[in-house]
């Protein structure tokens, strides 16, 4: 019954981005970012108001208030790459949605990779239709839903849990879950490399340059948050070129 | 200007007067907007009609929980003492914590002199986390009205480009982790390869990775203490 499915698959060949960039998306997809724009506003009214029991001036808010917003334009200009890149897969709205929440670039991708992958297509390839689209919009949705759960219902007791965890080793759970992390993007990776020569091309491509780029912010560290996206850029030109002119 | 120099006195005060009001704010907040994320997947099934079997959500599912299930975990407990419990719940759900909320959190304590982990450094950085989800938020918009803009006069040549977005990302991201850890990142890429080729179910495959990292990581860790 899935293979049925698999062939029935409508709105492939990039034509699922009608639905993707339609104005409804863009209204389901605002509610969402408005909660957290609430959410903000509450906080940095709450925090302003507790500030003179610790002894916080006015300037000191100001002076917050300011770190905080330009703190955040370097940040907001990198976002820009990767902005475009996942647009081009997931449609501008629901891109917009998940930038702005939790959920780095790299998170977004492999859930809707994870997504594709159960669909039996490639992410935004040919048979990458409106179900294949549906499916990424699940998991993404349900993969972000993991730290929404926690935060629900240990954040609170967070004090507790680290003074529990310290007892313990701490840093092997860090380790440990540093290398389930690293195992899960190379398995993403390794299915892209042997998935054809561009995406090969892109994957080796966008390490090597990731590596440069890396070395250089070393000197000019004011250019490291600009790095994955720059290597990305590049990475996915150089694919396309080797593949387009080198036929 | 409050005279309130007992220290006990504050803590309560702290406590009653912020923390209290804080975490059932923030919870509320968090429950809310988490709710909203799924009206996208919603309105594709109910208004449109499109949505794959539960049993393919399913397995889609199943294939990034198996890897990101610690994380979710070991995250947050590990921004935790930085962040203070605000900057948890304002960053867990508006989420860049390492690229936009910690730069901003720690720059505000620097600016004001108040140090990480303290009351005061939680507030400061919690009115400059909040800042910072309004200036990013900003970007990301502008990003995507120009981007739309933009992707409509690129040539074909340079959108189809993008279809290689995702082997390009990954392989930066793991370039970044190969910085550090030498050993492990050449040794699961390697295995990884192995596993895509090899003749097994693909329901077997990402839990084969997943369970590989987390035990040869166990393994790794346990013999360079040694």
């Amino acid at each position: 019954m899935d293979s049925y499915l698999l062939m029935a698959d409508t709105m492939t060949n990039k034509a699922y981005l009608d639905v993707a960039n339609s104005p409804m998306m863009w209204a389901v997809v605002i509610p969402t970012v408005i909660m957290v724009c609430i959410q903000a506003y509450i906080f940095i009214r709450d925090a302003i108001k507790a500030g003179p029991i610790v002894g916080l001036t006015k300037q000191d808010t100001k002076e917050a208030m300011r770190a905080g917003a330009i703190c955040s334009i370097g940040p907001g200009l990198s976002m820009f790459t990767v902005m475009i890149a996942l647009m081009s897969i997931l449609g501008g709205p629901f891109a917009w949605l998940r930038l702005s929440i939790i959920g780095t670039i790299t998170t977004e991708m492999l859930g809707a990779t994870a997504g594709a992958t159960a669909m039996g297509v490639d992410l935004g390839g040919l048979d990458y239709g409106i179900t294949a689209f549906s499916c990424s919009v699940w998991v993404i949705t349900l993969n972000t839903w993991g730290f929404f759960i926690v935060n629900l219902l240990f954040a609170h007791k967070m004090e507790k849990v680290k003074m529990a965890v310290e007892r313990h080793d701490a840093h092997m759970f860090d380790a440990v879950g540093l290398c389930v992390m690293i195992g899960c993007v190379a398995m993403f990776l390794a299915g892209q490399m042997v998935g054809g020569t561009g995406k090969f091309i892109a994957a080796i491509a966008g390490f090597v340059i990731m590596t440069i780029l890396v070395r250089i912010s070393e000197k000019y560290p004011k250019l490291k948050e600009y790095n994955l996206g720059l290597a990305m850029l590049a990475a996915i030109f150089i694919a396309q070129f080797v593949v387009q002119i080198g036929g | 200007m409050s005279n309130v120099h007992n220290t006990e006195d504050v803590d309560k005060r702290f406590h009653e007067e912020y923390t209290v009001k804080m975490i059932k704010r923030g919870r509320l907040t968090t429950l809310i907007a988490a709710l909203l994320t799924f009206i996208p997947a919603l309105y594709l099934w109910l208004a449109l009609g499109y949505k794959p079997s539960w049993s393919l959500i399913g397995q889609g599912w199943a294939i990034i929980v198996s890897s990101y299930l610690i994380i979710y975990f070991v995250e947050p407990l590990g921004f935790y003492p930085v962040m203070g419990l605000s900057g948890i719940y304002i960053g867990y759900l508006a989420g860049n914590i390492p690229s936009v909320r910690l730069p901003a959190m720690i720059s505000a304590q620097v600016a004001t002199g108040c140090e990480a982990g303290t009351k005061r450094g939680e507030l400061v950085g919690t009115i400059a986390i909040g800042m910072s989800v309004f200036v990013n938020l900003a970007f990301v918009t502008l990003a995507a009205i120009t981007g739309v803009a933009i992707l409509n006069v690129l040539p074909p040549f340079i959108v189809s480009a993008f279809d290689y977005t995702l082997p390009a990302i990954l392989g930066g991201v793991i370039a970044q982790y190969f910085k550090k850890n030498k050993v492990f990142v050449p040794l699961i890429l390697a295995i990884c390869v192995v596993l895509q080729k090899a003749p097994l179910p693909s329901v077997a495959k990402f839990p084969s990775a997943i369970l590989l990292s987390f035990f040869i990581g166990y393994f790794l860790y346990k013999s360079k203490k040694k």
